[in-house]
């Protein structure tokens, strides 16, 4: 964990932007581009996998609101949030300002895609994500929480937006 | 806004109502999940929040830790089942990022070895005299947003602006004259600019 550097970063005091108990927002050394902001949580995961569904949902919702700060603050023309799942690492919220001709990519071709093959795909997800729910039914490959936890968490939950809603 | 309701003439809407017609791999109460049919990579889902919102910041709080929690699932679900070697969650907000429709969208997209797609991050070093001046603009935003204090960095050979070691009721009340300011984009620019307004 020492060598993480995601770690460093959301501990050095002159990347911070906004902490709280769980989650850490920061400037990145290293910016695809100009503002580049990362949102984490300040526990060290091995990757997303690892993370509970109810840290990265609030590290997304941290996300979303600084996203409204950075487009009313910056002279940016748009913004990307970007995470890569399923990559080893510290997890990662990317907000990207993103400015006309900035050649960082992020766009692809739409190509029609194979009817067969969407129903096939369809298939496969339908099967799997019928009985996916949120924070009551946590699908079979997500470490187990006991149901107490879920309570507890919720509970925890609306305590925090009700004070994130505070408006000094 | 006109009179005009902006969603009823929104077709992520109406797949929203099931009035188009759409792939659809998950489904509840606040979001459906749906297959792009113009996948980037195979297994391309988009997410979408039922109700109608111009930008992803838009969105209340309540939801947007919803719609992050079943793209995290789906994401995790397109690895294990497509035999990605990871995925992608992407969100474009304004036409420079990519978005190119009035209503949010989550992209989930797996990623396969040597799929072309163009979705890294590179890094770039930057003077941290940069990162100062970025993070004195934002951070402003996000004191007033947060209830949050930026801590105070002492550090002697940091370039710090002029205003940063100065007491507290002084940086709170005065902002600095940023040349940039006059052009300051804000969210309803952003929003009026997806529009066509």
């Amino acid at each position: 964990m020492s060598k993480c550097d995601i770690c460093r970063m959301r501990k050095t005091c002159e990347l911070i932007l906004f902490e709280d108990d769980d989650v850490s927002v920061f400037l990145t050394e290293t910016p695809a581009g100009l503002g580049h902001v990362i949102v984490t949580t300040k526990k060290h995961f091995e990757n997303l996998e690892k993370a509970p569904d109810y840290l990265f949902a609030w590290a997304f919702t941290i996300a979303n609101k600084v996203s409204k700060v950075m487009l009313e603050s910056v002279n940016m023309q748009g913004l990307n949030l970007l995470i890569e799942v399923g990559k080893v690492g510290h997890p990662i919220i990317n907000l990207v300002p993103r400015f006309e001709n900035d050649n960082l990519g992020m766009k692809w071709d739409p190509k029609p895609g194979d009817q067969e093959e969407l129903k096939t795909v369809q298939l496969m997800y339908e099967s799997e994500t019928k009985s996916m729910g949120v924070s009551e039914d946590k699908p079979k490959s997500a470490p187990q929480e006991t149901k107490s936890d879920d309570k507890e968490i919720s509970d925890k939950e609306d305590y925090r937006i009700k004070q994130l809603l505070r408006i000094p | 806004m006109a009179e005009q309701n902006p969603a009823e003439q929104c077709i992520f809407c109406k797949i929203a109502k099931g009035e188009i017609p759409s792939f659809k791999i998950y489904e509840d109460e606040k979001c459906l999940a749906f297959l792009d049919i113009n996948p980037a990579t195979k297994g391309h889902v988009l997410l979408i929040p039922k109700d109608h919102y111009h930008l992803m910041p838009l969105i209340p709080e309540e939801l947007s830790a919803h719609l992050g929690q079943i793209a995290k699932l789906i994401s995790l679900k397109s690895i294990q089942l497509l035999g990605a070697s990871h995925s992608n969650i992407f969100v474009g907000n304004g036409a420079a990022a990519g978005q190119n429709a009035p209503h949010v969208i989550i992209h989930v997209i797996p990623r396969y070895e040597g799929d072309g797609l163009n979705l890294e991050l590179n890094k770039h070093s930057v003077k941290p005299e940069e990162i100062s001046k970025v993070r004195e603009l934002i951070g402003k935003g996000i004191e007033k947003e947060f209830d949050f204090k930026l801590p105070v960095c002492k550090k002697e050979e940091a370039p710090i602006p002029k205003e940063e070691p100065s007491p507290k009721e002084e940086s709170k009340k005065e902002p600095s004259e940023e040349p940039k300011k006059e052009e300051k984009a804000s969210l309803d620019d952003v929003a009026n600019f997806l529009t066509g307004q």
